[in-house]
């Protein structure tokens, strides 16, 4: 079986390059055709996101098999680009390191962030392209579904996948269900309508948020996020009245000195003297005075707050990164077995076959020559059965080698020295 | 039943609970929480054994059900270790051991400090009595159950504030606002409980004598705890967050306080105490009775 994979990612090629080589889905299903058209007896399967482009191949032959230059330029060439330009940034990789790269991609070991749980669902999305186009058969079905399988178990197995790492993410899963036991019956004011602000929004609904409310400076764009999140807007004139009603607080607006005065707060705040609030303050510079996190049930949270929780998760992640790897290896090393288990069936097929064949050939020769002598039955079938014993006892001692060398690196060359030494043909000649 | 089972057997395992709970500050334990629950199971077990051997098959003291201070300390510390074990299936994770198996213990304590002491005494009014006793029981389980999340609420709250020093903190808490309902329902439960043992008492002794001696220190002091726990409860019903407040926290630990004092008054003036020797056939009138001087 022979496996490839060529690629340009993000540990080598530049944001400006990837753009050029990124392919959408309907690129990637006309590819794909064009690659069967090309290679016919290839399997492959393309996988474009923003942080990479990788084709993956599979073939029992070797001879009709692409040379990493062929897939490389397959590629470029796609695009109308100059292979020698991204030549020197390509990955491309043979046999099992193929199949280990692929499953440290999908379990997001590969990712710009590992971790990250979108690369899992491209990978999947890339295998069901593929499968559409039919440009995929055996070899590929079981190698993606062993990545997605790998994917899950490095996700249970290590904790790579359960610390979050990015600034909103953070604030809402670990830093809010520290205060919130569900985020339904609360209310949540976002202050600002940028970018950060629809992020953490996003968060927050995947956590159940429903009683959401925006201030904004513009109350258009207020209002255009509130119709996305099915919020309430109110004007910037009812700022601290909504502050104070609120259990929750996000704040990231684009201003240059705090919006909200500790002096100003802690007159508010008179009016409810018992009511806690969360303020998580994702603007810099910050929206809330650092003082308001010295008024009693008040918690303020800043970016440098969260940004040391998203730094210590990084740290977190990269713990794990041992276990995952091995994780990996263990489940490359098996499926390549798995893989040459199969591959061994068929050539001890192939060579059971043509013992049996020759056998029937000469013991039919034997028996027409020996006619005349008029043996009996008895005869017959005691030659039939040293036949049988002759080839039996001939391919015992390869069978026996094949069976105690199965899971050792030798299994391959033991095959394929089986296939040469008997001539069983090329077409399924294991790699 | 099982006779051999004695008081150290679930105190032992109390301990060894507390100690897992305390070492997750310093050790990281694989399988940790499946020994705790094990360990505490094992606790409540013998806990049980000994609770049915005490109060339904002893015959060595002639005490009826719940009619001395030790049967009724092992109570409501078997009700307490009932409430910690829904805790810790419920998240395993929290803390909450280090807060109620103290608590947990010292009831124990409190009740072995008594036992063989004199027994509540024994009255005819059967009803009025069984509630008196029963609401006092409960609200005093409540209370004690309360200052474990108060004590609670303040600390997540003190990490919380402090942000940048939380990476040091390894002891994980339930969350803020689930600490709040616990202190809320405890108010609430304690005062529900406290006025029905007033009112359960006040006619047990209008049964009885036709009349309160409002100024003996025992009924003084219960009333004046009652009255604390309805002002606390009325403050806390006016607080409308889902984070409450710290003032939810001191006002649960206020009570504890209240309820230390009122305990301390009760044993020193021998409030629903008599003489060894009086001692009464009716199962009902067994239980503790607080209000009869």
């Amino acid at each position: 079986m022979h496996w490839a994979m060529v690629g340009w990612s993000h540990h080598e090629t530049p944001v400006e390059l990837r753009e050029r080589l990124a392919f959408s889905n309907d690129q990637v299903f006309d590819a794909l055709q064009q690659f069967k058209q090309r290679f016919p007896d290839s399997e492959s399967v393309l996988l474009s996101t923003c942080n990479r482009v990788e084709l993956y191949c599979a073939s029992q032959e070797k001879k009709s098999f692409p040379q990493h230059e062929e897939l490389c330029r397959f590629l470029t060439d796609f695009h109308g680009l100059q292979f020698a330009e991204l030549q020197s940034k390509a990955t491309t990789l043979s046999g099992e390191e193929s199949i280990h790269h692929l499953f440290t991609v999908a379990a997001s070991l590969d990712s710009m962030i590992i971790g990250e749980a979108q690369i899992l669902s491209q990978v999947k999305a890339a295998y069901e392209l593929a499968c559409r186009g039919e440009s995929v058969a055996t070899n590929m079905h079981r190698v993606f579904q062993r990545a997605a399988l790998v994917a899950k178990r490095v996700a249970n197995e290590t904790e790579i996948h359960k610390k979050r790492i990015s600034v909103p993410s953070v604030a809402v899963s670990e830093i809010a269900t520290e205060f919130f036991e569900r985020f339904e019956d609360k209310k949540i004011l976002l202050i600002g309508a940028g970018e950060m602000g629809t992020e953490t929004l996003k968060y927050l609904k995947d956590f159940g948020a429903t009683k959401i409310s925006i201030i904004n400076r513009s109350l258009e764009r207020a209002k255009a996020l509130a119709t996305e999140f099915e919020a309430e807007t109110y004007p910037w004139e009812k700022l601290y009245s909504q502050i104070m009603a609120s259990d929750m607080v996000v704040s990231t607006t684009g201003a240059n000195e705090p919006i909200v005065t500790v002096e100003e707060f802690q007159k508010a705040r008179s009016a409810h003297p018992a009511r806690a609030v969360l303020i998580l303050d994702l603007a810099v510079p910050r929206d809330f005075d650092a003082e308001i996190s010295d008024v009693s049930d008040t918690y303020l949270y800043t970016v440098d707050d969260l940004q040391e929780v998203c730094q210590r998760n990084v740290e977190a992640r990269k713990a794990e990164w041992p276990k995952a790897k091995k994780i990996v290896q263990e489940e490359t090393k098996r499926f390549l077995s798995e893989s040459s288990h199969r591959g061994g069936g068929s050539t001890i097929r192939l060579l059971r076959e043509q013992a049996e064949v020759i056998k029937k050939s000469e013991l039919d020769r034997l028996l027409n020559k020996l006619d005349s002598k008029d043996l009996d039955e008895a005869t017959k079938k005691e030659l039939q059965v040293a036949f049988d014993r002759l080839v039996n006892k001939l391919l015992h001692p390869p069978m026996q080698s094949l069976r105690e060398n199965a899971d050792t690196h030798q299994h391959a060359s033991l095959l394929d020295a089986l296939r040469r030494l008997f001539q069983l043909g090329e077409s399924e000649r294991p790699k | 039943m099982l006779s051999g089972v004695t008081v150290s057997c679930f105190v032992f395992s109390y301990l060894v609970v507390m100690c897992m709970e305390a070492a997750r500050v310093y050790l990281k334990i694989p399988g940790r929480n499946t020994l705790l629950i094990c360990m505490l199971i094992a606790g409540l077990f013998a806990h049980t054994i000994f609770l049915v051997n005490t109060l339904f098959f002893s015959d060595a003291s002639n005490i009826k059900l719940l009619a001395d201070w030790f049967q009724w300390s092992v109570v409501a510390a078997w009700c307490l270790t009932i409430a910690y074990m829904v805790l810790v299936i419920r998240n395993p994770a929290n803390a909450s051991g280090l807060f109620l198996i103290p608590l947990i213990l010292a009831l124990i304590g409190l009740g072995t400090l008594m036992r063989g002491g004199t027994p509540f005494v024994p009255t005819s009014e059967g009803l009025w009595q069984v509630v008196h006793g029963i609401s006092l029981l409960v609200g005093t389980m409540f209370i004690c159950f309360g200052v474990a999340f108060g004590m609670m609420y303040l600390l997540q709250s003190m990490r919380l504030k402090s942000k940048g020093r939380r990476k040091k903190a390894k002891l994980k808490l339930p969350t803020l606002e689930f600490l709040q309902s616990m202190n809320r329902l405890s108010l609430f439960a304690t005062t529900l409980a406290l006025a029905f043992g007033m009112l359960s008492g006040v006619a047990l002794n209008l049964q009885r004598s036709g009349s309160i001696d409002w100024l003996s220190p025992g009924i003084l002091s219960t009333v004046a705890l009652f009255v604390w726990t309805l002002i606390a409860t009325v403050l806390e019903i006016s607080a409308k967050s889902s984070l409450g407040g710290r003032r939810s926290a001191y006002l649960v630990i206020a009570n504890f306080v209240f309820m230390l004092a009122v305990l301390g008054v009760v044993l020193v003036s021998s409030h629903g105490q008599g003489n060894v020797a009086q001692k009464s056939t009716s199962a009902t009138e067994s239980i503790i009775s607080e209000v009869n001087s």
